[in-house]
């Protein structure tokens, strides 16, 4: 697999406050996304990830250092709208991403500033409502959806636009379980089905388990990348960064701690039942 | 008696075709000095409910009296609700517009028409409560702090009015897990010390298991479920039919039922699902 998004000793500074300190928001970050693949982005408030993310489709420029996305910099102006249309951005808010009345001007919308022809435009958005599975709602208001509902509009805007790479930046923050659920369903299917590459911003363990890789970022560097079984047994250190391990990693570490033979790299709910069965058995005999 | 709500019913857009009924019939109890937790999906109820505590919204019928006091009845003033009840929304760090931490979180004990001295010291008070050392963040201006940071800043501006009731709109969404954690305990720690009534409106089950004494459940503008977190928690499959996820300590040891292994007890949080485990082990 090749890359389709390159971050070659990206530095990121902004000037904060009226003092004008210079903040470095990132920090020499080197990051090769795989074409295709699902990356989860962790890392507390403040640790660099919306700014790494928004580097991604040159939203933002890095002060040093390139950003490479299909080969093409984003430091160019002439594949800046090229760049901005191959990798495709979804926010927390889904209230800040609806510009119509109506969800399928919403999702033409993109389209549309592209100069699209009508008829694709039609076809398009047909599509994009249909993956996300929002179709039925084509003529609906925006405000008469739920938050989980609105954020699967927004998704269908950004597929609208065909792009290659999706960045969710904390895309379930703001809903609740059944909403949250439902997205994740969507950026999941995005992945495996339309073979769309996901990065994935959260502070949701959970969310990231199932990603091929997870990424974890801490005062604008990256400290730890690897798959989510890797990552996530560093259970010491990811608690000491603020952030937390999933459900079934906590569990098995805390029963290691007391002298229980469980495999170190547990991250889901039924591995670890599996385990507790075969411990019973052994119990019992 | 803390608050007492009464067949409180609400109605939006009465009259007109999108007419919709918020609330139903909706009566309940809280003791004073409790922690409770009211849950429910987007669009179950909660939010329309708690803007009812502070007088921002009114209702079609039903009474709400918060320590013996109507708050619904005509004429009341609102700086008398307010006193008694303070609502935090959600996302508050949004709603901070003062150019100093300390000016911020002054402005509600200002508008009440307190004395510079009283004001001083319920800012510091407030600002002790939310772990923000005053001689650090006093001067700041509250946009330079961090998100979890701003969110206790807001909190500060409500806690300075020194309200009754606190309550609070999912104080702890959008935040990091260590912010998370944190504005937790501040509220245990507020609750214990000050001995106020908290109310949390929260999606998180799991934080509610840990935290609160008694939880409402709505769904469609009713009251569905009531009691002790370990009583609601028993519901497991009608939360879950309502769009809400029961802890994960629950729905692993639902896992471990399918597999034929019964937990002595019944468990809500981590710890208590490590120590069934190991009892369960052991013996």
């Amino acid at each position: 697999m090749s890359s389709i998004i390159e971050l070659k000793n990206v530095t990121f500074e902004y000037k904060s406050g009226e003092e004008g300190r210079v903040v470095r928001a990132l920090d020499g970050v080197d990051l090769a996304i795989e074409e295709g693949s699902f990356t989860g982005i962790i890392g507390v408030n403040g640790s660099g990830k919306s700014t790494l993310a928004k580097n991604m489709n040159g939203l933002m420029l890095p002060t040093e250092g390139e950003v490479l996305v299909k080969g093409m910099n984003t430091r160019d102006p002439e594949t800046i709208w090229k760049i901005r249309q191959t990798v495709g951005m979804v926010f927390q808010n889904p209230d800040n991403q609806m510009v119509s009345a109506i969800v399928e001007d919403d999702v033409a919308f993109g389209p549309e500033n592209l100069g699209v022809e009508p008829q694709e435009i039609r076809r398009r958005v047909d599509m994009a409502l249909t993956d996300v599975g929002m179709y039925d709602f084509r003529k609906k208001a925006p405000h008469m959806l739920s938050g989980g509902q609105k954020q699967r509009v927004a998704i269908a805007g950004v597929v609208a636009m065909l792009p290659d790479v999706i960045v969710f930046d904390e895309p379930t923050a703001m809903l609740d379980p059944k909403g949250r659920r439902e997205v994740l369903e969507i950026i999941r299917k995005l992945n495996r089905e339309s073979g769309k590459t996901v990065v994935l911003i959260t502070h949701f363990m959970d969310e990231v388990a199932r990603a091929d890789r997870v990424v974890v970022m801490d005062d604008g560097r990256v400290t730890l990348d690897g798959k989510p079984r890797e990552v996530f047994r560093e259970v010491e250190q990811l608690k000491a960064l603020g952030l937390d391990v999933p459900f079934a990693t906590e569990l098995a570490d805390r029963l290691r701690k007391e002298g229980m033979d469980i495999p170190e790299d547990v991250i889901f709910m039924e591995e670890l039942a599996e385990e507790i069965g075969r411990l019973e058995l052994e119990a019992r005999s | 008696m803390s608050i007492k709500v009464e067949h409180l019913t609400h109605i939006y857009n009465k009259g007109l075709t999108y007419e919709t009924v918020a609330l139903d019939d909706v009566s309940f109890e809280i003791e004073t000095g409790a922690f409770a937790g009211i849950i429910g999906h987007t669009g179950s109820g909660k939010s329309t409910l708690i803007q009812h505590f502070n007088g921002i919204l009114k209702p079609e019928s039903g009474r709400i009296f918060v320590n013996g006091t109507d708050i619904t009845e005509k004429g009341i003033k609102m700086t008398e609700i307010r006193k008694r009840v303070g609502l935090v929304f959600q996302y508050p760090e949004y709603q901070l517009f003062e150019e100093t931490v300390a000016k911020d979180i002054a402005f509600g004990p200002t508008k009440m028409g307190l004395s510079e001295e009283e004001i001083d010291k319920r800012v510091r008070d407030a600002m002790e409560l939310v772990s923000l050392d005053y001689d650090i963040y006093a001067g700041r201006s509250p946009f330079e702090l961090s998100g979890g940071q701003k969110r206790r800043v807001a909190i500060a501006g409500v806690l300075a009015m020194k309200p009754e009731v606190l309550i609070l709109d999912e104080p702890t969404a959008g935040l990091d897990p260590r912010a998370h954690r944190e504005i937790l305990d501040m509220l245990e720690k507020l609750h214990q010390l000050e001995g106020c009534t908290v109310i949390l409106v929260s999606h998180n089950m799991e934080d509610m298991a840990e935290i609160a004494d008694t939880i409402i459940v709505m769904e469609h503008g009713k009251i569905v479920l009531q009691g002790t977190p370990r009583e609601v928690y028993e519901h497991r499959d009608l939360l879950m039919d309502i769009g809400l996820e029961p802890p994960a300590a629950m729905q692993f040891t639902r896992l471990l039922e399918e597999k034929g292994i019964k937990l002595p007890g019944s468990v809500m949080t981590m710890n208590e699902t490590a120590e069934a485990i190991l009892r369960l082990l052991r013996n």
